[in-house]
């Protein structure tokens, strides 16, 4: 049976952009396989109305959400709020995996009581470290690399059946690597020491609500 | 020791840290807000919120580091 994914994915700006240039490798890796739909929702799609429509119309197993957001909140394209404690509910028996600022803290739990089978995000910022001179290119960007790969292990874990314990556990796993075996070489602007900080943070912050047990179906 | 005490020597063990790195390094977060590492540190001196947030995330990599030699 076919699973569906929905992904968010604006890039009206520099965090985003990064946000979705992060979201490139999972895609490519899901379009060798039948059995996951995926509905992109990005740049400019990736709308509140949009949202709504493909949470009921396509019954998404797993719900990811790149982008701004707060403690109440998962934003879209422009910060237009897409999910939030009004539609939440519309997420019921699925899985969201917000890779947004903040919105574990309220959201999540919020949606754990409105039948969210879990809700994994971060309790504070998402930080990311950037080379100055690539700020237009993020794929070129070589500090965002840990980045990109810690969060391609938890979305690569949820889409292809892990658990969410497991998914979260490789990945603080990915985290805790990274800090200890990032590289001391070739570090001309000093960039290493809040690289290892910033994983540290986002690795702190990452948290779930809801079911441990739960996966994508 | 009192919490208040190791919070105090964690603080400090933080800033000669971060007074080793380029105080005007940035840190992107959400927003589209970026921080300085002088931004750090003085939310670390005020002790705001981000500031004491900053101090736990570092002795948390303190440890990490640290568990490397174990």
């Amino acid at each position: 049976m076919t699973k569906t994914l929905l992904i968010t994915r604006p890039r009206h700006d520099i965090p985003v952009e990064y946000l979705y240039d992060f979201t490139k490798d999972i895609l490519k890796k899901i379009k060798t396989n039948r059995d996951i739909h995926v509905s992109d929702l990005q740049g400019d799609r990736a709308t509140r109305e949009r949202m709504e429509f493909c949470l009921v119309k396509e019954n998404p197993g797993l719900v990811f959400c790149n982008g701004h957001g707060d403690k109440e909140t998962i934003c879209g394209h422009h910060n237009e709020p897409i999910l939030d404690k009004q539609n939440i509910h519309l997420g019921k028996n699925k899985i969201i995996y917000a890779l947004a600022c903040d919105c574990l803290e309220e959201l999540g739990p919020y949606a754990i009581n409105k039948g969210i089978k879990a809700f994994i995000g971060y309790g504070s910022q998402f930080m990311i470290i950037r080379d100055m001179s690539r700020t237009t290119a993020p794929d070129k960007d070589k500090n965002a690399l840990p980045f990109k790969k810690v969060c391609f292990t938890l979305i690569e874990a949820l889409v292809f059946g892990k658990t969410v314990s497991k998914a979260m556990e490789l990945t603080k796993r990915a985290y805790e690597n990274l800090i200890k075996s990032y590289g001391t070489s070739d570090d001309n602007y000093g960039d290493i020491p809040l690289i290892r900080f910033a994983l540290t943070w986002n690795l702190e912050f990452l948290g779930m609500e809801g079911d441990p047990e739960a996966f994508f179906s | 020791m009192k919490e208040d005490t190791i919070y105090e020597e964690q603080k400090k063990l933080v800033l000669a840290r971060l007074n080793t790195l380029n105080p005007e390094s940035k840190i992107m977060l959400g927003g589209s807000k970026e921080i300085t590492v002088k931004d750090m540190i003085e939310s670390i001196q005020q002790g705001d919120a981000f500031g004491r947030k900053a101090v736990q995330v570092q002795i948390k990599m303190l440890k990490i580091l640290s568990s490397v030699a174990e």
